[in-house]
């Protein structure tokens, strides 16, 4: 019986990670598109691997997730780095680095559902919607 | 501003601080340098929420000490004090546990419960010398430290 759920367990661990890394990639597109005919690029950064807590406790081998890049011709301007799926109090953090200051994404949407992206920094206790206007603005 | 707060504003300026240098480090290709501030990040993260958790456990002290010597000098009948007076004697001999401290205050296995759990959880694996065993963000533990804070009674 046990096993059984544990095996029920792992496979939903292994449906959020594939969850967490769509969503992730959405979020990426979602950038690439703002950031269209504008003279910042959306680059592959390098891989990072992902091994939090749940996989190691359910057998799941670590896995590699992307990071993203913008640069301004060739000056590099920021770095999008997923931070982790389980989180107390939201569904996964993105680390966003700029040369200007460090923010965080959180997504606040219920396990499944459309992603809440939410733009955290000093400033903003609540967070603000993660729109364009709002990614734009970090670039300046 | 409340304890929660400042100590919110004092943690997102060094955050900040190692977060430049993390983000310099990575233009600049020097990527051991890289992860060494990512690390000196996750050490921060986990004294300003081991600092928070403090405070939202003397909350969960002073409002359940309070509780039990309300009930212990309002209730007269026996059959309605005898629990308390069990909790009574955990209380003054130090031995009441901070998760029965909180079902006194709010459901046991709701929501505001689960989460003290799941924060406790952590606080106690940081406190026994190990790292998060899952992500934390500081800005999401200010948000329900805060809510915290009040909603216990």
């Amino acid at each position: 019986m046990q096993t059984i759920v544990n095996k029920a367990e792992k496979l939903k661990i292994e449906k959020q990670i594939i969850d967490w890394k769509m969503r992730v990639a959405a979020l990426y597109s979602n950038i690439e598109t703002w950031l269209l005919n504008s003279e910042y690029k959306l680059k592959n950064g390098a891989k990072l691997t992902m091994y939090e807590e749940l996989m190691a406790q359910f057998e799941i081998p670590a896995t590699a997730i992307e990071t993203k890049n913008v640069y301004k011709e060739k000056a590099f301007i920021l770095t999008l780095k997923p931070r982790g799926l389980w989180i107390i109090g939201a569904n996964g953090r993105i680390d966003v680095l700029t040369t200007t200051g460090n923010y965080i994404l959180m997504d606040f949407a219920a396990q499944y559902e459309t992603p809440q992206w939410k733009l955290f920094n000093g400033v903003n206790k609540n967070g603000i919607a993660f729109t364009k206007p709002a990614f734009l603005n970090l670039l300046k | 501003m409340n304890i929660f707060d400042k100590l919110g504003n004092i943690y997102t300026e060094l955050d900040n601080i190692y977060a430049n240098k993390e983000v310099t480090a990575f233009s600049k290709g020097h990527f051991k340098k890289e992860a060494d501030y990512l690390s000196k990040r996750l050490y921060n993260d986990q004294a300003y929420f081991l600092y928070m958790f403090s405070r939202l456990e003397d909350r969960v002290r002073s409002l359940s000490d309070k509780l039990i010597d309300v009930k212990m000098t309002s209730l007269t009948d026996w059959k309605l004090k005898r629990s308390w007076d069990i909790i009574l004697k955990q209380k003054n001999n130090d031995s009441l546990h901070f998760m029965n401290r909180v079902s006194l205050l709010t459901e046991k296995g709701g929501s505001n419960y689960n989460l003290i759990k799941r924060y406790y959880n952590q606080r106690n694996i940081i406190g026994h010398g190990k790292n998060f065993t899952i992500t934390i963000s500081i800005q999401t533990v200010i948000i329900d430290m805060k809510r915290l804070h009040i909603s216990l009674k």
